[in-house]
C-alpha cells in the first residue's frame, strides 16, 4: 500500500510539473507590418525572418528532396543565411503536421508544408496563429477556407507534361516512319499513382501533347495505388509493354520502377521529376519537373514585406516553376528540342491551350460544359463550370480556380486498365 | 577418455548473478553510463551539425521544453501503450499487435464520427451521445482485435507473437480501404473528419492535452492496482511464470488468458478513441507509426514496474522533441542522427542494467582439467537465479 501511495503521489508530482511548466509559456507575437526590408539587389537586408518547412518523408524522397534543394536555392537567391530555415521531415499527415506547425509557429514568420494530406492540420495551426503565414502545396481548401495567412500553391505542371508528350509524339512518329509501328498500333502506356485528378490531368495532358504531332496515338494506363512502390511500377511498366503492347511509356509515380523496365525491355520512356539520362542511357526521352524555386522566393518575399501571400499561387512556364530536364542523348526523334521550344513559346504567349476542346472528345462529344470538383467541401461533386471559350478557342480552364488540378474527365483514346470502380 | 575431455568446451565469458552490489553503485553506474552516451551523443551531433555544443544542447532543451503540454502528451501516449501491453507481457503472453488494436478502435471511431454527424450536430446532448458510441465502438473493436489471437491461441495453440504482428498488418489496410470509401475515392482519405462543425470532437477543458493525460495516468493507476492488489492480476502473473502450476492449483487457464487480453484490448481502446475525438480527428495507416513497439522497449527496460515506465516515456519524449529540434535547426534533412542519439542512449542504459545484475567472468584458456568441470558446477544455479529474477 506504502508503495501504491509513493507511486500516486509521484504521479501527481508529474501532473503538477505539467502545469506549472505551461504557465510560464508565453505566445509569440509577430506584428504584421513584416520583418524586414530588401536592397536594391533584392536581397533581404536584415536577416530576421525565420521560415518553417514540414516534409512527409526525409530528402531520400525524391518529391521531397525537390522542395528541401528549391528551398535552399530561394534562401540564397535572397541572400538569407541558412540558420533561417527550421526543417521538419518525417512529418506525418496526422496530428503531428499540428503540432509542427504550432512549434514553427512560435518562432517562424512563415511555414510552408509539402504534401497533400497536411492540409487539414495546416488550416487548424493558421486558425490558431493568424500572424504567422500558412502555405501548403497541392491542397485544395485555401479558397474556400478564406483565410488571410492560409494559401495553396501547385504549378500547372500539365504544361510540362504537353511539351513532354509532344516528344512523345515525336518520337512516334519516327517509330512509324522506321517501321517499328504501324500508325495504328501507335499505342502509349502509362503507370499512374492513384486515379485523381493530379494524376488524370497529368496523364490527358501528355497525351493530348502527343496527339497534337501524332493524331492516331492512343493511350493505356495502369495505376499502382501508391505514389512510391518500385516494384508495382516496374510490374506495371513490364504488363504495358508485354500485354497491352505499348511502344513508349511514361509515368506519374516516383521510383525507378518503370525508367528501368523501360531500359531492360528498350521501350523509350518520358519520365516524371528526375532525368533518368544517366541509369536509362538509351530509353530515356525527356522529362518535365515542378521547380519550386519561385515560390518559395515568393512566399518568403511576401512575408518579409508583410504582404498577403496569394490564395491560390499557380506556377507556370513563365514563372519558371514548370521546366522540361534536357532531353536524352540516344532515344529523342531528331527535331524535337526545336519542336519543344516552338509549341513551349506557344503555350506561354496563350496561342495554343493544354486542354483545347477542339482537341479531344469524351464520349464521342466537345465539351461545352463541365462541372469540375473545384470546392473541396466533402460532396465529392462538381460545382464549378470550367469550359472557358477565349479569343474563340474553347478550352477547359485547369489550375485557375484553384491552383491544384481538377481535370477528372476520361477523354476518347484513353484506356484505363486497372481503375477501380 | 582424453578425446572427450579435450572436446568440452569453455565459454570465454562466464555470467554469474550479482548480490553484493549496494544500491548507491548502481545508480551510480546507471548515471555514469547516461553520462557518457550523452558525451557521445553531443560529439556525435557536433561533427554531424558542425555546430557548437552549447548551441546544440541549447536546441536540445527548447525543443523539448518549448510546448511542455506536447511533451507531456508524447510520454502519456508511450505510457498508455505500455500500459496497454503489460497486462498481456506479465502473463507472458507476448501481444505486438498493440499498434492494430488501437488503429481498430480509432477506426470504428472515425466511422461513427463521419455517417452519425447530423445526429451529433442536433444539440449538445446528442454530441455526447455520438462522443459515448465512438467510445463504445472503439472499446469493443480493439478488444474484438485483442482477443482473436488470443482465442486462437488458447483453443488451438498458435503462436501469438506472429498473429497479434498479422492483425496489424490487417488493421493497417482495413484503415487504407475505409479511407478510400470515405473519400468516395476522390483521394486518399477524407482527412479530418467535421473541421468546421467539430461534431464528434472531445473538448478538453484548460487545453486539448489535458483530457488524454489525466486519462492515461488513471490508466496506469488502475493498471498497477489491477496486477498488484487483485486477485485478477495475480492469476494472470502465476499463468505467465508457469501454466502447469497455474493448471494445479485449479485455475481456468484459458478464462484467464482471454480476460486479460479483453483488457489489453480495452486500453487499446481508449487511445483509439482519445486519437479519433482528440488527438488527430482523423486516420491513416502509420497514426501508430511505432508506438506499439517502442512500447514493448519500455516495459522490458523498466521491468514491468508503471512508475519507471512513466519515466522512461518521459525520457524518450523528452529526448524524441530534444533531438528533432536539432535536426530541423542545422536542416539535416532526414531524422537519423536522432535515432542514433536515441539509440545509443538506450543501448547504455540495456548495457549498464547487464552490468548492475550480472558479474562477468573471462575465462583465459588454462591447461587444468578441471576448469570446464567448474563452470559446468555453476550453470544450473545460475538458471535458477535467472528464474528468481523474472518473478
Amino acid at each position: 500500500m506504502k508503495k501504491l501511495i509513493k507511486s500516486l503521489f509521484a504521479l501527481l508530482m508529474v501532473a503538477a510539473l505539467a502545469l506549472s511548466v505551461t504557465a510560464c509559456t508565453t505566445k509569440n507575437d509577430d506584428d504584421e507590418d513584416g520583418v524586414g526590408t530588401f536592397n536594391e539587389n533584392g536581397e533581404l537586408k536584415d536577416a530576421n525572418v525565420k521560415i518553417g518547412l514540414i516534409c512527409l518523408h526525409d530528402d531520400s524522397s525524391t518529391y521531397d528532396k525537390n522542395f528541401i534543394n528549391s528551398m535552399y536555392r530561394a534562401l540564397n537567391n535572397l541572400g538569407i543565411q541558412r540558420t533561417s530555415l527550421e526543417l521538419h521531415t518525417g512529418v506525418g499527415e496526422d496530428s503531428s503536421c499540428l503540432e509542427k506547425a504550432r512549434e514553427l509557429a512560435a518562432t517562424c514568420n512563415v511555414v510552408f508544408a509539402d504534401s497533400f494530406g497536411h492540409e487539414d492540420f495546416m488550416i487548424q495551426a493558421a486558425k490558431q496563429f493568424p500572424n504567422v503565414n500558412f502555405c501548403h502545396a497541392t491542397g485544395t481548401k485555401a479558397h474556400t477556407e478564406n483565410l488571410d495567412n492560409y494559401s495553396n500553391a501547385f504549378a500547372s505542371i500539365y504544361e510540362g507534361r504537353y511539351l513532354a508528350g509532344v516528344a512523345a509524339g515525336l518520337k512516334l512518329n519516327e517509330m512509324i516512319k522506321d517501321g517499328k509501328c504501324t500508325a495504328e498500333t501507335a499505342v502509349m502506356g502509362y503507370v499512374g499513382a492513384f486515379p485523381y485528378a493530379e494524376v488524370v490531368s497529368g496523364y490527358t495532358s501528355f497525351y493530348l501533347g502527343a496527339k497534337s504531332v501524332c493524331p492516331t496515338v492512343t493511350m493505356k494506363v495502369r495505376y499502382t495505388n501508391s505514389w512510391y512502390d518500385f516494384d508495382a511500377e516496374k510490374a506495371a511498366a513490364e504488363a504495358l509493354i508485354n500485354t497491352d503492347k505499348c511502344v513508349l511509356i511514361s509515368q506519374h509515380a516516383d521510383s525507378y520502377g518503370a525508367p528501368e523496365a523501360c531500359e531492360a525491355a528498350k521501350v523509350p520512356n518520358i519520365t516524371y521529376n528526375g532525368s533518368t539520362v544517366s541509369k536509362c542511357p538509351n530509353t530515356y526521352v525527356v522529362s518535365s519537373k515542378i521547380d519550386w524555386t519561385p515560390y518559395f522566393e515568393y512566399m518568403i518575399k511576401q512575408t518579409v514585406k508583410g504582404e498577403k501571400i496569394d490564395t491560390d499561387w499557380t506556377g507556370t512556364i513563365a514563372t519558371g516553376s514548370v521546366k522540361l530536364n534536357t532531353i536524352g542523348k540516344k532515344a529523342p526523334a531528331s527535331g524535337t528540342q526545336a519542336k519543344i521550344d516552338e509549341v513551349k513559346a506557344k503555350l506561354q504567349n496563350g496561342s495554343v491551350k493544354v486542354f483545347d476542346c477542339s482537341t479531344f472528345t469524351v464520349g464521342g462529344v466537345h465539351l461545352t460544359e463541365y462541372l469540375a470538383d473545384v470546392d473541396d467541401d466533402g460532396t465529392f461533386t462538381g460545382e464549378t463550370n470550367v469550359i472557358k471559350t477565349v479569343n474563340g478557342v474553347t478550352f477547359f480552364d485547369e489550375s485557375s480556380y484553384r491552383s491544384a488540378p481538377y481535370f477528372d474527365l476520361r477523354i476518347d483514346g484513353i484506356t484505363e486498365i486497372n481503375a477501380a470502380s | 577418455m582424453n578425446k572427450e575431455n579435450k572436446k568440452v568446451h569453455t565459454p570465454l565469458f562466464t555470467t554469474f548473478k550479482r548480490f553484493d552490489m549496494p544500491k548507491w553503485q548502481g545508480i551510480l553506474i546507471r548515471v555514469g553510463a547516461i553520462a557518457i552516451s550523452i558525451i557521445i551523443s553531443l560529439i556525435i551531433a557536433m561533427i554531424v551539425c558542425q555546430g557548437k555544443p552549447i548551441d546544440i544542447a541549447k536546441f536540445f532543451f527548447e525543443g523539448a521544453t518549448i510546448r511542455p503540454w506536447k511533451l507531456f502528451l508524447d510520454a502519456a501516449i508511450l505510457l498508455g501503450f505500455g500500459m496497454a501491453i503489460l497486462p498481456a507481457f506479465k502473463m507472458r503472453y507476448w501481444n505486438m499487435g498493440a499498434n492494430g488494436q488501437v488503429l481498430v478502435g480509432s477506426l470504428v471511431s472515425i466511422i461513427i464520427m463521419f455517417y452519425l454527424k447530423d445526429f451529433g450536430m442536433k444539440s449538445g446532448f446528442n454530441n455526447f451521445l455520438l462522443l459515448v458510441f465512438m467510445f463504445a465502438g472503439s472499446l469493443l473493436a480493439s478488444i474484438i482485435w485483442a482477443v482473436i489471437p488470443a482465442i486462437f491461441k488458447t483453443f488451438f495453440g498458435t503462436n501469438e507473437t506472429l498473429f497479434t504482428l498479422m492483425m496489424n498488418y490487417i488493421a493497417s489496410a482495413l484503415v487504407a480501404y475505409v479511407n478510400y470509401v470515405l473519400a468516395k475515392g476522390a483521394k486518399e482519405s477524407p482527412g479530418v473528419i467535421n473541421m468546421d462543425t467539430q461534431t464528434g470532437w472531445l473538448h478538453s477543458p484548460i487545453n486539448e492535452y489535458f483530457i488524454p493525460i489525466v486519462v492515461i495516468i488513471l490508466v496506469a493507476v488502475f493498471i498497477h492496482i489491477y496486477m498488484t492488489k487483485t486477485k485478477h492480476g495475480y492469476e494472470a502473473i502465476v499463468l505467465g511464470d508457469s501454466i502447469n502450476t497455474a493448471r494445479y492449483v485449479g485455475m481456468n487457464t484459458k478464462k484467464i488468458m482471454i480476460r486479460t487480453l479483453i483488457l489489453s484490448g480495452a486500453i487499446c481502446g481508449i487511445i483509439g478513441f482519445l486519437f479519433t475525438s482528440v488527438i488527430n480527428h482523423s486516420i491513416n495507416t502509420t497514426t501508430c507509426g511505432s508506438l506499439g513497439f517502442t512500447a514493448v522497449l519500455i516495459a522490458w527496460l523498466s521491468n514491468f514496474n508503471p512508475l519507471i515506465m512513466a519515466l522512461v516515456s518521459f525520457a524518450l519524449a523528452f529526448l524524441t522533441l530534444g533531438t528533432s529540434k536539432i535536426t530541423a535547426s542545422y536542416q539535416l534533412g532526414s531524422n537519423n542522427l536522432s535515432s542514433v542519439i536515441i539509440g545509443l542512449i538506450f543501448f547504455s542504459i540495456l548495457i549498464s542494467e547487464f552490468f548492475i545484475r550480472y558479474k562477468v567472468k573471462i575465462n583465459i584458456k588454462r591447461k587444468e582439467k578441471e576448469e570446464p568441470q567448474k563452470v559446468e558446477k555453476v550453470e544450473p544455479q545460475e538458471i535458477e537465479t535467472v528464474k528468481e529474477e523474472v518473478k
